[in-house]
């Protein structure tokens, strides 16, 4: 990037400090969001940790419910109830304003999980594996659902972060100290031009004399 | 109101439709082709597939499902998320993610 060549006057000083002051306000706002940002990633960390854990020990538990129903009441009988099953779960997402990081909110899920006799299959045709392994898919699905909205939260201030860190680097580290050596350039320069002017005016008195 | 999809081999996702899950996709070798098509439709909310399928996935593809908004790409198995350990170690500079 080319330096471009500063200006050694009192307007340009002048210009120089706004600016200076205007960016310490922002590092110092800046610095709190940052703050902010990182109380809220943290609150979010442990509820993701926390369902990624139950996602994997639900995915485990719903693997081996369907393997047995599967073993046990033979393929064509879990597929034969899978066709059976009517809606698909109903969910919306929303959205929500964190630090100024928009995030998803709580999906509704309250039709994953049902009762027996809302699945749509024949209850004394379907036998209790295949209704397990059915409740164990739908709590699967819930703590899916439950993931989807956290992670994404998590993913997008993890984002935010990184991108605040840069900036408020990028001003502490280089813009601010950059002007600052500006200022300081500029006020030797004027007073060089001072004391200049004064041994002129005592030369040119000491001439006169 | 937005759906759940689900993309994987058939015993993967036979699980899901005895959930009730109707929007579901077994594919067993063209899983990137179909993932891409339900990123460009967007009519899903959210993809959920298998850790193994998505580990095989090429790297800028990975990138677009992490990165995708809609849908949001979970995928289950038995893995924990690396990738959002590496991140987060990468931006925090601690493993805050490591188990206790």
């Amino acid at each position: 990037m080319v330096k471009q060549a500063v200006k050694p006057t009192r307007s340009e000083l002048l210009v120089i400090q706004r600016r200076i002051s205007l960016y310490e306000r922002g590092h110092k706002l800046l610095k709190m969001k940052r703050d902010g940002l990182v109380i809220e990633f943290f609150a979010v960390l442990s509820k993701v940790k926390d369902i990624r854990s139950k996602i994997v020990d639900d995915y485990r538990r719903a693997e081996v419910k369907l393997t047995v129903a599967t073993s046990v009441d033979g393929k064509n009988a879990v597929q034969s109830a899978a066709f059976a099953i009517r809606d698909d779960p109903h969910i919306k997402i929303g959205s929500k304003n964190v630090m100024g990081v928009v995030v998803p909110t709580t999906l509704e899920s309250g039709t994953v999980k049902r009762r027996i006799d809302q699945r749509g299959y024949g209850v004394p045709g379907i036998s209790v594996r295949i209704d397990e392994a059915t409740d164990a898919f739908e709590q699967l699905i819930e703590d899916i659902i439950l993931a989807a909205e956290f992670e994404t939260t998590l993913r997008r201030l993890i984002d935010e972060i990184e991108k605040n860190k840069r900036i408020v680097n990028a001003l502490e580290f280089r813009i601010i100290p950059e002007l600052k050596r500006q200022v300081a350039f500029i006020q030797a320069r004027l007073e060089e031009l001072e004391r200049e002017n004064i041994f002129r005016l005592i030369r040119i008195k000491g001439s006169q004399v | 109101m937005a759906g759940i999809t689900v993309v994987g081999t058939p015993d993967f996702i036979l699980g899901f439709r005895l959930a009730g899950i109707r929007t579901t996709y077994a594919e067993t070798t063209n899983i990137e082709t179909r993932i891409t098509q339900i990123l460009t439709e967007g009519q899903a909310s959210i993809l959920i597939l298998h850790d193994e399928d998505f580990t095989r996935l090429p790297a800028a593809t990975k990138r677009r499902l992490r990165e995708s908004r809609k849908p949001i790409v979970i995928s289950v198995g038995s893995r924990e998320e690396d990738d959002l350990r590496d991140k987060i170690k990468r931006v925090i500079g601690i493993d805050l993610y490591n188990k206790k």
